[in-house]
């Protein structure tokens, strides 16, 4: 009788026997809650209504898209992951999920995602979820990554397109203002990462991921952190000159952004201490600045969300 | 005799709700789909006789001759 059932081959490949919350894992829920509230914000501040059940489809995908480029991003990374102590007890490295069930896992979220995000919403938003995802996983994820000191420069755009892709779920179109939400999220990841590789240095390292400390050291880092946060400050005061943000808006961005300049600085001069010989600050300002960073990003899209949702209840 | 370890049952476990899961998931994308549909259709979508108010094909009607 022919015997029906796995190849040989099928067979021997290994089954980690991850449960449903491991899978979760793999989608990193945080950075997934964060690209939802960010995707609102872009649906709520375009022009235009969606229906409200297409609107929360539209975020569901946006979120199942996120997940899978992050399933995708723990199945390449999973060497460099089982090196980093902040990354350690991810499935993949812990063995509970073997690197084929999380390629598997996150190539079917994505077609998934983007198809359902096309057909029922939007062609545009869909094209830009499916470039999101390329530009996560292959882009930064596979090349930048380990390859320059530049990378979370050029691959903070993977985390900036959410916005833009809510905005594209109303209007079926890219404008200046969904751009200007791009930038925003753009020019604020260097100094958010940054902030965090000066104090995960050693792992970085460890894990041969050429992070800016590691390659060109902190003074240099630090440097950068300044300019780029000068960059930021004025750039997320610009919606209040092409009418997205109103009064509440520009007065929290001038706010916080007085708040992350000085923070900046103070990472800055806690070099000079560095340069002494002073190694007492332990990176405190810039655990503070990550901390602010997190923060600001979220107030200044929660503001803007609130803006127009009061437009939206008054019109 | 093969006696089932508390290793066996917990691995049989986690492969139910992994089935549960898939079941779930794919349950959601059926009635995502649908609910589409339904929304992006209109009211059209429960009109019996097709779609719009007036039949797509009207009979001729005879002109009384002159």
């Amino acid at each position: 009788m022919a015997e029906i059932g796995f190849s040989s081959d099928a067979r021997d490949r290994p089954v980690a026997d991850g449960d449903v919350g491991d899978f979760m894992a793999l989608l990193k829920p945080r950075v997934m809650s964060l690209v939802v509230f960010t995707a609102i914000t872009g649906m709520v501040a375009a022009p235009g209504t969606i229906h409200p059940v297409l609107g929360i489809i539209a975020l569901l995908a946006i979120a199942v898209g996120a997940g899978a480029s992050g399933a995708l991003n723990m199945w390449w990374d999973a060497d460099i992951d089982a090196v980093m102590k902040r990354t350690q007890s991810r499935p993949v490295p812990q063995g509970r999920i073997t690197p084929d069930e999380a390629l598997t896992f996150g190539l079917i979220l994505s077609c998934l995602s983007i198809l359902t995000l096309s057909i029922t919403v939007s062609w545009v938003a869909g094209g830009l979820l499916a470039f999101t995802i390329f530009f996560y996983v292959v882009i930064y994820t596979m090349w930048l990554k380990r390859s320059t000191p530049q990378n979370i420069v050029i691959g903070g755009a993977a985390g900036a397109f959410p916005p833009m892709i809510g905005w594209a779920a109303v209007t079926g179109s890219v404008s200046i203002d969904s751009v200007i939400l791009f930038l925003i999220i753009f020019m604020w990841t260097p100094p958010h990462f940054w902030a965090l590789a000066l104090f995960r240095k050693g792992d970085y390292a460890d894990a041969g991921v050429p992070m800016l400390p590691v390659v060109a050291g902190n003074l240099e880092t630090r440097k950068q952190i300044v300019i780029y946060s000068a960059l930021l400050v004025p750039l997320a005061c610009t919606p209040v000159f092409t009418g997205l943000g109103g009064i509440a808006y520009g007065f929290t961005s001038v706010v916080l952004g007085g708040v992350f300049m000085a923070l900046a600085i103070a990472v800055w001069r806690e070099g000079e201490q560095e340069e002494e010989g002073d190694a007492t600050h332990n990176h405190r300002a810039a655990k503070r600045l990550f901390g602010f960073s997190l923060i600001y990003l979220f107030l200044l899209f929660a503001v803007l969300l609130a803006e127009h949702s009061m437009r939206h209840l008054l019109a | 005799m093969l006696v089932a370890t508390s290793d066996d049952n917990d691995s049989k476990r986690r492969q139910r709700m992994r089935s549960l899961a898939i079941g779930l998931a794919l349950g959601a994308l059926v009635i995502v789909f649908y609910v589409a549909t339904i929304v992006r259709l209109g009211p059209n979508a429960f009109r019996k006789n097709g779609f719009g108010s007036t039949p797509a094909v009207t009979a001729p009607t005879q002109q009384a001759p002159k």
